[in-house]
């Protein structure tokens, strides 16, 4: 189930919210982790044990690290300064190695695979191994939705409790509301345990948080349907294609880049309204990314809570930039090269972190500057952008080697065929043209959705209004509404 | 984010809830027509009692996907039967024709009335079909509960034309062409390269893959025969147009083309036919219809943007004045889809007794046997030749050619699953025996 769906909009959010507001307090977590798991399940059902897995092996390790005793009422905190015994490191290795697993196995056992398997068809090729040996066929895995974002959620609680940073919960429920608390289960906000802890125990729901909650809902859902969808058509035309003339490679990567933006925020911001909705304050995920005058700040205002969970548990644990210059550039390499590969289990992945990843030691090499510094404010955001455009054509191609074609069209290079001049006749209707140009203006001029709901007043809550309309009559009429988060 | 302003927010909350509730309770609880209680509709397909213990696929990952395939078809069945999407999809699709020139997710506006079927125009400007990333990707994309689709068309084809060849039949190919590549001029670029550049209309405006599959075909000794080509030129020759406006199928003077030049090239083929002669008349009726990619639009009936297009169909038909119809013990089979159907098969919306099969019969003065599903080509026309077969109906009898019609754009979205002609053969021995 995704939010921009009419399964959701109409019957699960309606009877969501009415179930958890007819409820009382006390019950108002195991609402939310009963909703949050037929949400999960109607994706595949079966992956709900995957979920419920991970979430009790974590919710155990947490108890064990901090010493629970069940017949102590105490809290069950750790002390941040104390060292830990074998009994705590044993608990969270048990709960890191099932969460990596998980992952490992649902996400990467297809790539390995496919990796291995192109490393011996290479070798064939080289008369060194039976070019019938591979393991093409041996079992392909399906991958579960949102379980990038719930296993490195629940890591991050027996991380929090293990450095005494949380303490422990005692309810299984509360710790199953917090890993698959639905608004931000499949695309994130990623929420790290100490953000919404007291949360969990005591929230407050009020008509003006709910309204801005739905404020936040309706902004992000014409985002995804009103921006992000067109974009999409149009970046799906040109990444599909065989071949494409110099304009269109470049047309397709921007729109590209505005479908990514207005699906991945207007889905934050689809969350953070839901969130609210139910009494919670989610951490913001986009801060106008495509503002930035360098890769350094872009990845302060890209996905910034993967950002976040990526500094306090394994660029800051790996020693951050503290054991000198040398390991500082090992260390960004190493969280942009897994950063890549969290997106999706592909070498086109590990490409597109591994430039992100170059860029910012590069930056680093000079201070924190980027290498445009000296140039006007407008000329440093068009740099930084073509350098985060170049980065998308490995994120969207669909390999290597469409990629590379792709580039080399960005590139001017080779004669396009024939058919790419058909491409146009799709490309620039008057529908997606506006669009893309509306979705340009919205990236660089307008106030982010954050800023609109943090003061609602009634034009701003008319102006949410009217797009929700808008947006939802789109959706009801559009066929094109792709869920770009299967592969995270 | 603790600072409100807006003052009664409760009326926001109402602004917002009140579609969402409306959409439900219009859909499920208000009377339209007829009572409504709340389970009726799609839901009832999740909990329907007669589906429960009989149709149970045990536990584990079975059950699991048979799960998944309901909440799937529930899920599309309340988006299709959604009162306010039918209320409103009309108006909106023909707000974006008219002003967007963004069609849907099955048809394209082109230029000057003409529309174009997107399958057609991916199949045109997609990526190589045979590669075998490609390949693979569209394996990988089928949904979880049904059977990984086999999306390469030449183990099929060879196998078919194996299985044919120890019959004593020969297979003879035939991709029908998609609108694009004999029309390009539909989808012109509004500021791109003048239509009237060579390059738009060369022979090798294709898919990049195709001209392997057919030198792949060929060298497999399967004979491929391009309609393109005929087309082309036919288009070149007489500036008619081969292909309907808003159809995704060619126009009568199309089929008559590719007709005459099948049937020619039938003859030099060589085969051991038989004397039997068939000869037929044809006579010229005009047809006017709606197209089906129109239909698709979902264009809304009191503002209609296409004039129906009106053809002359040759129907052909024998001395008698009888329509033309497949004769079963004809030496010549055509598998074919909605193209080999169109002019034919009234409900396609075009007329009868005018399509494929009869043009080619009328060039050939042959009968001609005719198997045609719409949208069908890659398998279903073999799977039912297989059913039929089994069944006792030796299509296959006598038979020294097949001709397999498919729709190009089939290469690139079909599911090529190889039919076991073995079956085919024994049901055939069967019959033969029986007959003994």
């Amino acid at each position: 189930m995704v939010f921009s769906s009419h399964l959701f909009i109409f019957y699960f959010l309606p009877l969501a919210l009415a179930a958890y507001y007819a409820l009382p307090w006390r019950l108002k977590n195991l609402t939310l982790v009963v909703l949050s798991y037929l949400f999960y399940g109607w994706a595949n059902p079966a992956f709900v044990l995957v979920m419920l897995f991970s979430t009790a092996v974590d919710y155990a390790c947490g108890l064990t690290i901090a010493g629970h005793k069940p017949w102590s009422r105490d809290p069950v905190q750790t002390v941040e300064t104390t060292p830990r015994s074998r009994r705590q490191r044993m608990a969270l290795t048990v709960s890191m190695v099932s969460n990596l697993s998980l992952l490992a196995f649902f996400k990467y056992f297809n790539f390995g695979v496919d990796s291995l398997d192109a490393m011996l068809a290479a070798l064939a090729r080289w008369g060194l191994t039976s070019p019938d040996f591979g393991f093409d066929n041996v079992l392909r895995v399906t991958l579960p939705l949102g379980i990038s974002f719930y296993t490195f959620q629940s890591m991050s609680y027996t991380l929090d409790v293990y450095r005494g940073r949380s303490a422990a919960l005692r309810n299984p429920i509360d710790f199953a509301c917090f890993v698959s608390m639905f608004p931000q289960l499949v695309a994130g906000p990623i929420l790290r345990f100490n953000e919404v802890a007291e949360q969990l125990r005591h929230r407050t729901h009020s008509l003006a948080k709910a309204a801005r909650g739905f404020a936040f809902f309706a902004l992000g859902l014409a985002k995804k349907v009103l921006l992000a969808n067109p974009c999409g058509k149009l970046a799906d035309t040109t990444f599909e294609a065989a071949s494409v003339t110099f304009i269109d490679a470049w047309y397709g990567v921007c729109a590209y880049a505005f479908q990514i933006y207005f699906d991945f925020s207007g889905y934050s911001d689809m969350a953070i309204g839901l969130g609210l909705l139910l009494g919670f304050h989610f951490p913001k995920n986009f801060d106008s990314p495509y503002r930035s005058q360098s890769i350094t700040e872009f990845w302060r205002r890209w996905h910034m809570s993967l950002s976040r969970w990526l500094r306090d548990y394994l660029y800051i644990p790996l020693g951050g930039n503290r054991r000198g210059n040398g390991r500082t550039y090992v260390n960004l390499a190493i969280v942009m090269l897994l950063g890549g590969l969290w997106h999706g289990a592909a070498w086109t992945f590990v490409i597109w972190g591994a430039i992100h990843g170059l860029l910012l030691a590069a930056e680093r090499l000079r201070g924190g500057e980027a290498a445009t510094s000296r140039l006007p404010q407008p000329l440093r955001v068009a740099l930084t952008f073509v350098l985060v455009l170049v980065s998308w054509v490995f994120f969207r191609a669909a390999d290597l080697e469409v990629a590379l074609g792709y580039l080399g069209s960005m590139m001017g290079i080779g004669q396009p065929r024939p058919e790419a001049a058909l491409l146009g006749g799709l490309l620039y209707q008057p529908y997606y043209l506006a669009t893309f140009v509306i979705a340009a203006l919205v990236t660089w001029g307008a106030p982010q959705t954050w800023d609109v709901c943090h003061r609602l007043t009634w034009p701003k809550a008319g102006l949410s209004l009217i797009l929700f309309w808008v947006a939802l009559v789109a959706m009801e009429t559009q066929g094109y509404n792709p869920f770009i988060y299967f592969i995270f | 984010m603790s600072d409100h302003t807006l003052r009664h927010p409760g009326l926001f909350i109402a602004a917002c809830l009140a579609p969402l509730l409306y959409v439900v309770l219009s859909q499920h609880v208000l009377p339209s027509g007829e009572a409504r209680g709340f389970r009726a509709g799609p839901f009832a397909q999740l909990t329907d009692a007669e589906l429960t213990p009989a149709d149970r696929t045990g536990w584990g990952l079975a059950a699991n996907r048979e799960l998944k395939r309901r909440l799937d078809a529930l899920e599309r069945r309340l988006e299709d039967e959604s009162h306010l999407k039918k209320w409103l999809l009309p108006s909106v699709q023909w707000l974006l024709v008219t002003a967007g020139g963004a069609g849907n997710e099955s048809v394209y506006p082109g230029r000057e009335n003409w529309l174009i079927l997107r399958q057609g125009f991916d199949y045109l400007t997609g990526q190589p079909f045979l590669e075998k990333d490609v390949l693979e990707r569209r394996r990988r994309a089928a949904p979880a509960w049904l059977p990984v689709p086999e999306p390469d068309p030449r183990p099929a084809i060879f196998d078919f034309a194996r299985q044919l060849s120890e019959l004593g039949i020969r297979l003879l190919v035939l991709p029908a062409p998609t609108k694009l590549m004999i029309h390009p001029e539909a989808l012109q670029r509004p500021q791109g390269p003048s239509i009237d550049n060579p390059s738009l209309g060369s022979p090798s405006l294709n898919n990049p893959a195709f001209a392997d599959f057919r030198a792949q075909l060929e060298a497999g000794g399967v004979d491929v025969f391009d309609t393109a080509a005929i087309l082309r030129h036919a288009r070149t020759a007489t500036g008619v147009e081969q292909f309907l406006r808003t159809d995704s199928h060619w126009t009568p003077e199309g089929v008559d083309a590719v007709a005459r030049e099948l049937a020619a090239n039938i003859r030099q083929l060589d085969l051991p036919f038989s004397g039997r002669t068939a000869r037929w008349r044809r006579q010229q009726r005009p047809v006017t219809g709606v197209g089906d990619l129109e239909r698709s639009l979902e264009l809304p009936g009191w503002r209609p943007l296409f004039a129906p297009q009106e053809v002359t169909v040759q129907r052909v038909v024998a001395r008698s004045g009888r329509p033309w119809q497949p004769e079963l013990r004809a030496e010549i089979l055509l598998l074919g889809d909605s193209f080999t159907n169109v002019y034919s098969q009234p409900d396609v919306g075009w007329g009868r007794s005018a399509g494929l099969a009869e043009q080619l019969s009328f060039h050939l003065e042959r009968p001609v046997d005719r198997l045609a599903i719409n949208a069908g080509s890659a398998t279903a026309t073999r799977r039912r030749l297989a059913q039929e077969m089994a069944s006792g109906k030796n299509r296959l009898a006598g038979k020294r050619l097949v001709v397999w019609q498919f729709a190009i754009r089939e290469l690139t979205v079909g599911d090529w699953e190889p039919v076991q002609l073995s079956e085919i053969r024994k049901a055939s021995s069967r019959r033969e025996e029986g007959e003994q």
